[in-house]
């Protein structure tokens, strides 16, 4: 594998050589050794943004010696590593100043793609015990379970440059890099990640696009919804202006997806309907989604049943009540109340209404 | 005329005995009362949500030992059985009910099987069974040791009955049928109430009883530590005895088992006395060495227990939970804790509160003002606030820890409830440690049983994945499972709004402000929900994005709340924004907090005041203590 990636590494042609347009700098950026980083912006053959790149050149120290770590380092549009280049006849070296071999290039590109290594929250001088005391070198500074890790995440005798890179590689820069694809969120960089099918950038573009574009590219965005479900679909929800609720689209797509959704999206989507005024067709879903051992979330569908229905769509709520006589719902008292006094408001629902008082008045 | 009397009589007596006989019985069985725990466990992460503390069966795929108690009925019959359960997976559509139980009456089994429908706690149907008057024993009867979970048991003779379940309606009937007195119960009065025993509250509680003050300290755990306590695992981090205080952190030295960081330090110092003791504690002990998710022991809850217990002016009152505050004005007389295990209230008088849950459950009750989630770039000008606010927060975690057994260990098939994991997802090591992250994106107060229970999906399902199912399951094929957390480590909910809002850039800048006190160190260490492309499923993992920092000293005045005239605040809910949070929160930097607002008590004592009058006025007082400090660590 690691001969794969060295030699990915090595050919690959990356497309920001190939992009229509120069690359132009993003923005800079200060790592913790204080070298100053010209972030590019780089782009596909249509001209898009496709993600960051970098010229690192960074002294990699350990006490007073220094030596120099030369490579192009790329991100993706949300910011994460993808991965980093050579310069010509500039090899990274190790301690003793012997070249990288091809695995060590393939496990520095493993390492810096691990955004949880062991060694992040050691100091760089606890990367190696100094200590000459022999009583004290037993008792290295770090677990012997966190040593053992710390040294499978490292390339052997290359430990302050894997720890330097992946510091340039995974720290700040990520959310630097988010906010900077965030401002250059248009239109057609919004139709380009919509349609990648990468997961990763579809959450990006959910909780990030205003709510201007989320009416423009709804249609997509309920299709990606549909498609993927789960949690996804709930982020689509939570993220969705209040304004679309009312929408048709929204609605009828709600309507036919509501009972597959899971339990914390549809109170999600309960939550965002209440601002709107709701349709017979998602009304009736609703209905259908009343539950026993749903207590908490029942209430809430009842009560919007109650405030979205009228004399002329009645049968919604004769369908409700029978709904909750057939599943035999029990109610808080207050809501009880509440469906009782209907009887008061329409005339039709008499009959229905005195039926659950029947069943309710049976169990108290 | 007499037979005809006779006749009534006799009529009369038979319609009494029949109306004497209906007469309604209802049995209310706190799951969490039952006198034999077994191997069940209580859970209190979700009682502002539910109001009450329930029962798990945390057995990590071993069915746990039976829970055993009694209770008592008056008349022979049939009696209806209703169970406070759920499906712990049913919110997320998967079938598999993992969670199932039963319950045994008097040794006999009813057939009803318990926790297998309904996405939300409900009253499920336990069917009808007969009972003799008199004394039964009940027991539950854990069917998987995969997180079955009861809150109560009805056992009524009123076979149309169906137990209430909206919030206030069900607390009105626990109240009733529990017995529980119309009033809370008088715990005392008090100069400091501390609520919250984590190592904010511990040091908090310490610090004012040794300089004099009546302390109660509450905290809703069997055992005190919070984070650090056996029951979560979280190594303490950040340093103590910085300048210019350098006393500060003495009584977190004392409390604070040795670790990581104390190891760390004796080896930037390693001549010293104290760093000796801490190489020779080390030598005898190197698992103490492991920071997160080590064993129980590394955590040390008998020594901060006994450091409590021994205090003469402090009253510690475990598993109780505070739900309620009452004020007069601006200022909070008392706070009133329900008994995580029986339900009886208790109402604690005070002078002066301190909010040391994390969470700020307290400011909350007494309407506090406070944030949650980022702040906006416009509101802080902060580098790493998003253009928007929003409420992303920290998340959740869940640790875990396995072992290397002699010979082959099994463990059982999680699918379909588990989350499903393949080659390219599964995590295949054998510990979750910090970064098993969850809920970044959930309310960490309201939805914590959501949060918790899919970090749960998650180390299971991938557990059975890295053992049963894997092509490198050989290498896990003796590991077995040993340690998972139920109680939830949280790293940030809500933040209680002092004078001062600290800044990301005040740390950065090094801005001093006149109030300086406990120095934080730690990096400005923000942690984000890992997506990846390959995982559809909520974000389980977290990567940390830390910015660096010079030792930076911390204004008191962001340990008090603005609206709250009494009210101090010590841990990962004082006056910060989210981005500053990242660097305080760790757990000798809010132990640290705790000596000082348990100074800042004992000044408002000695001189009658209020927190922000000992910024006002006697600051230097609190200058003084803060020079001397507070802990004899004994080395």
């Amino acid at each position: 594998m690691f001969y794969t990636i060295f030699h990915g590494l090595l050919f690959l042609s990356f497309s920001y050589v190939e992009a229509s347009k120069n690359p132009v700098i993003a923005f800079q950026y200060l790592t913790d050794d204080s070298v100053g980083l010209d972030i590019y912006e780089y782009y596909d053959a249509a001209g898009l943004l496709d993600g960051y790149t970098a010229h690192v050149n960074t002294p990699v120290c350990e006490d007073s010696l220094c030596y120099k770590a030369e490579l192009e380092f790329y991100w993706n549009i949300t910011g994460n590593f993808a991965e980093f280049k050579l310069m010509p006849d500039r090899p990274l070296t190790k301690l003793d100043h012997v070249p990288f071999s091809k695995s060590d290039y393939g496990k520095l590109m493993d390492i810096l793609l691990n955004q949880t290594p062991s060694f992040v929250y050691l100091k760089r001088n606890e990367l190696v015990s100094k200590n000459t005391d022999e009583n004290a070198l037993e008792i290295d500074g770090i677990s012997s379970a966190t040593v053992t890790q710390v040294k499978e995440d490292m390339v052997e005798g290359a430990i302050y440059t894997c720890y330097t890179l992946w510091h340039i590689a995974n720290g700040e820069i990520i959310f630097n890099i988010k906010e900077h694809t965030i401002k250059k969120l248009d239109k057609p960089l919004i139709h380009k990640l919509l349609g990648s099918k990468n997961l990763e950038e579809l959450f990006f573009v959910i909780e990030n696009i205003d709510s201007g574009y989320f009416s423009i590219f709804l249609p997509e965005i309920l299709s990606l919804a549909e498609e993927y479900g789960g949690y996804f679909i709930k982020s689509v929800i939570e993220n969705m202006p209040v304004s679309l609720m009312k929408d048709d689209i929204v609605q009828n797509f709600f309507s036919t997806n509501f009972n597959q959704l899971e339990h914390q999206a549809q109170n999600s989507l309960l939550e965002k309907l209440e601002e709107v005024r709701l349709k017979k067709s998602i009304l009736v879903v609703l209905i259908d989604g009343i539950l026993p051992g749903n207590s908490l979330q029942n209430e809430q569908i009842i009560r919007m049943v109650i405030k979205n229905t009228n004399s002329e769509n009645i049968e919604v709520l004769i369908k409700m009540f029978e709904v909750l006589r057939n599943r035999q719902i029990v109610v808080s008292e207050d809501l009880y109340k509440e469906l009782i006094s209907l009887e008061d408001r329409y005339e039709s629902l008499k009959k229905e209404v005195r039926r659950f008082r029947n069943i309710h008045d049976k169990r108290h | 005329m007499n037979i005809v009397r006779n006749i009534f009589i006799a009529v009369f007596s038979i319609i009494s005995s029949i109306a004497f006989c209906m007469a309604r019985d209802i049995i209310f069985i706190e799951a969490e009362s039952f006198s034999d725990r077994g191997g069940w466990v209580i859970d209190q992460q979700s009682m502002d949500v539910m109001g009450s503390a329930y029962m798990l069966a945390h057995g990590m795929g071993a069915p746990v030992a039976d829970a055993h108690t009694t209770f008592e009925v008056s008349t022979k019959g049939k009696y209806r059985i209703w169970v406070r359960t759920r499906d712990w997976v049913a919110p997320w559509k998967v079938e598999g009910s993992p969670g199932k139980f039963q319950l045994l009456i008097n040794g006999q089994q009813i057939e009803t099987t318990f926790g297998t429908e309904g996405a939300e706690w409900h009253w499920q149907d336990g069917g009808n069974i007969r009972l003799k008057s008199g004394i039964s024993k009940i027991s539950m009867h854990d069917l998987s040791g995969f997180e079955g979970r009861c809150d109560a048991i009805v056992i009524t003779n009123d076979l149309k009955f169906y137990p209430p379940n909206q919030p206030e309606e069900l607390a009105n009937f626990r109240h009733k049928y529990l017995g529980l007195t119309d009033k809370p119960i008088d715990a005392g009065k008090y100069d400091l109430v501390v609520v919250g025993g984590g190592m904010a509250g511990i040091c908090t509680a310490v610090s004012a009883a040794r300089l004099g003050c009546k302390v109660a300290l509450i905290q809703n755990r069997p055992v005190l530590g919070g984070n650090n306590s056996s029951e979560i695992r979280v190594g303490l981090s950040g340093l103590i005895y910085q300048k210019p205080y350098t006393k500060l952190g003495s009584l977190v030295d004392e409390i604070g088992p040795v670790g990581h960081w104390k190891l760390w330090e004796a080896q930037q110092d390693s001549n010293s006395v104290r760093s000796q003791k801490i190489f020779e504690v080390i030598k005898n002990n190197p698992e103490k060495k492991e920071h997160n998710a080590g064993p129980a022991d590394n955590y040390n809850d008998a020594k901060k227990l006994r450091i409590v217990l021994t205090e003469e002016n402090l009253s510690l009152f475990l598993n109780t939970h505070v739900m309620n505050a009452e004020k007069a004005g601006d200022r909070i007389v008392s706070v009133t804790g329900k008994s995580i295990i029986t339900g009886k209230e208790y109402k604690f008088r005070g002078a002066l509160f301190a909010d040391c849950t994390g969470d700020g459950n307290l400011g909350f009750l007494a309407n506090a003002d406070f944030r949650v989630g980022r702040e906006s770039k416009s509101q802080t000008g902060e580098d790493r606030a998003p253009a928007q606010a929003d409420r992303l927060v920290m998340g959740t975690s869940v640790q875990w820890n396995s072992v290397e057994e002699d010979t082959f260990s099994p463990f059982p098939d999680t699918n379909p409830w588990a989350v499903q994991f393949n080659e390219n997802t599964s995590h295949k090591v054998n510990k979750g440690d910090w970064d098993w992250e969850t809920g970044a994106n959930r309310d960490q107060v309201v939805e914590i049983e959501t949060i918790r229970d899919y970090a749960l999906r998650v180390v299971y399902g991938n557990w059975d994945f890295i053992k049963n199912k894997s092509v490198e399951k050989e290498k896990f094929a003796n590991r077995k499972l040993t340690w998972v957390a139920y109680i939830g480590g949280k790293r940030e909910s809500r933040r209680l709004l002092g004078d001062v809002i600290l800044k990301e850039q005040d740390i950065i800048q090094g801005i001093k402000f006149p109030d300086g006190t406990f120095t934080t160190t730690w990096d400005v260490d923000l942690h984000f929900p890992i997506r990846s492309n390959n995982f559809t499923g909520e974000p389980f993992r977290s990567r940390a994005d830390m910015r660096k920092i010079e030792p930076y000293q911390v204004p008191y005045r962001c340990l008090y709340s603005r609206n709250v005239d009494n009210l101090f605040m010590a841990g990962r809910d004082i006056s910060v924004t989210h981005v500053a949070l990242g660097t305080v929160r760790v757990q000798r930097t809010t132990g640290m907090m705790g000596e000082v607002v348990g100074m800042a008590a004992s000044v408002c004592k000695e001189q009658n005041a209020l927190p922000r009058d000992v910024y006002s006025k006697y600051f230097t007082e609190l200058q003084k203590l803060m020079e001397k400090g507070i802990g004899n660590p004994g080395w």
